[in-house]
């Protein structure tokens, strides 16, 4: 589980008792519970100013719930990974009848790399376990030079030497095969992509194990899978 | 120490918890319309300002309490917020003056209604910091009581995805009311 779930470095997972008391609160709101009402425009001034200058001491600071995260572009190897929290404004999610979730466009990627990057997730893919023992998710974050890969592996079995190592992918198309690959893993990490890898093209997040056999292709087993989707 | 935290929200708790220019200001642009909210909706709108502001007053000057690893910053300021609301309905001498235990139970309802509306606000909050979808299968999952089937047909979104989304929402909402307890 994350470690949003382990509270204060205890590994308990979420209980029963507790999930059932939390759903039963969000199962109580109501529409009127998720609009806050803002405070009088004079509020903060008349908070600073209780104070003297050491605690407000700060060039004005406009709200912005969409803040985006500082870039976190140098490959790290993360053991426990928090999730970007990207308050967004409310928009309505386009439903259609067939799978209604948006595929990254090329033309928003390409937008992006010409900017410059913050560190902003503009996708992201929960990937499908492919064999028993398998949580995890992946990200992808607009950085400085390109993007990262933020890998979320929640739930990883060690493998024996024997077994081999695990090996992340990106993968354009599974019939033709075109797919690259970005490193061995044995757990959550952030890996910046090559830059002339195009995620929009190469969207699949794999998993597989590798024997060690020297032989570089693919080896076809797979544990995770997953397509990267806009969040933009 | 690591790389930059990613997540904005726990680079303002982490300022404010250091005691950083700037941060207590960082922290009412954050969740000052959540303070001032659950203080309107529990004391009218004539004293909702004041008590938001003896809020942050005592947030502040009581940062160094603050854990992160406890619960969330949003929980926190909840939680001092509640005690404020119930201390200013208490001065405000809202008891009922009856004979024998009628007045300690008027209380008691004050306080549970506060509280269920803290609590509710916190997962409120929780709810509104989740990534597009997620919050929007949540908002299906629980203000709507959509079962996972149900949403599944209505957004062509996968059911391991939806149940994933909604253990998200559940992990945020802990966070928070975690804070408050």
């Amino acid at each position: 589980m994350s470690d949003e779930l382990r509270g204060s470095g205890d590994h308990h997972a979420l209980d029963a008792a507790t999930i059932q008391e939390i759903e039963a609160i969000a199962a109580s709101l109501t529409y009127e519970d998720l609009e806050l009402e803002s405070p009088p425009a004079d509020l903060w001034g008349r908070i600073s100013s209780s104070f003297d200058s050491e605690a407000t001491n700060s060039p004005t600071q406009t709200r912005e719930r969409n803040a985006p995260a500082p870039s976190g572009a140098k490959v790290t190897n993360l053991s426990q990974h928090s999730e970007a929290r990207n308050r967004r404004p409310r928009q309505a999610l386009i439903l259609g009848a067939a799978a209604a979730v948006v595929v990254i466009a090329a033309v928003t990627i390409g937008v992006l790399v010409a900017e410059g990057g913050n560190g902003e997730v503009v996708a992201s893919a929960d990937l499908e376990p492919l064999a028993e023992g398998y949580i995890g998710e992946a990200s992808l974050a607009a950085a400085d030079q390109g993007f990262t890969l933020e890998l979320l592996l929640e739930s990883l079995p060690t493998l024996e030497e024997s077994e081999g190592y695990y090996e992340v992918w990106l993968i354009k198309s599974l019939d033709t095969g075109e797919m690259q690959s970005l490193g061995f893993v044995d757990g959550s990490q952030d890996i910046e992509l090559p830059p002339g890898l195009n995620p929009a093209e190469y969207s699949t997040v794999d998993l597989s194990i590798e024997p060690l056999d020297g032989v570089p292709t693919h080896s076809g087993q797979s544990v995770l899978r997953g397509t990267l989707v806009s969040e933009v | 120490m690591s790389a930059p935290d990613p997540d904005p929200l726990r680079a303002v708790e982490a300022g404010f918890s250091s005691g950083d220019d700037g941060a207590l200001e960082a922290v009412y642009n954050e969740y000052g319309s959540l303070v001032f909210t659950y203080c309107r909706r529990s004391l009218g709108p004539d004293t909702a300002a004041d008590v938001s502001q003896e809020v942050f007053l005592a947030a502040w000057r009581a940062r160094g309490r603050f854990d992160p690893d406890k619960g969330s910053l949003p929980g926190w300021l909840m939680g001092i917020t509640k005690n404020k609301i119930i201390d200013h309905l208490r001065a405000k001498g809202r008891r009922i003056t009856t004979v024998g235990s009628t007045e300690t139970v008027e209380i008691v309802g004050m306080s549970d209604e506060v509280s269920n509306l803290g609590d509710r606000m916190l997962v409120a909050d929780a709810l509104a910091s989740l990534p597009e979808r997620a919050r929007l299968i949540v908002e299906m999952a629980f203000l709507e009581d959509l079962t996972h089937t149900q949403i599944a047909e209505r957004t062509g979104v996968p059911l391991g995805t939806i149940k994933s989304d909604i253990r998200r929402g559940l992990a945020r909402m802990k966070r928070n009311l975690d804070g408050l307890r």
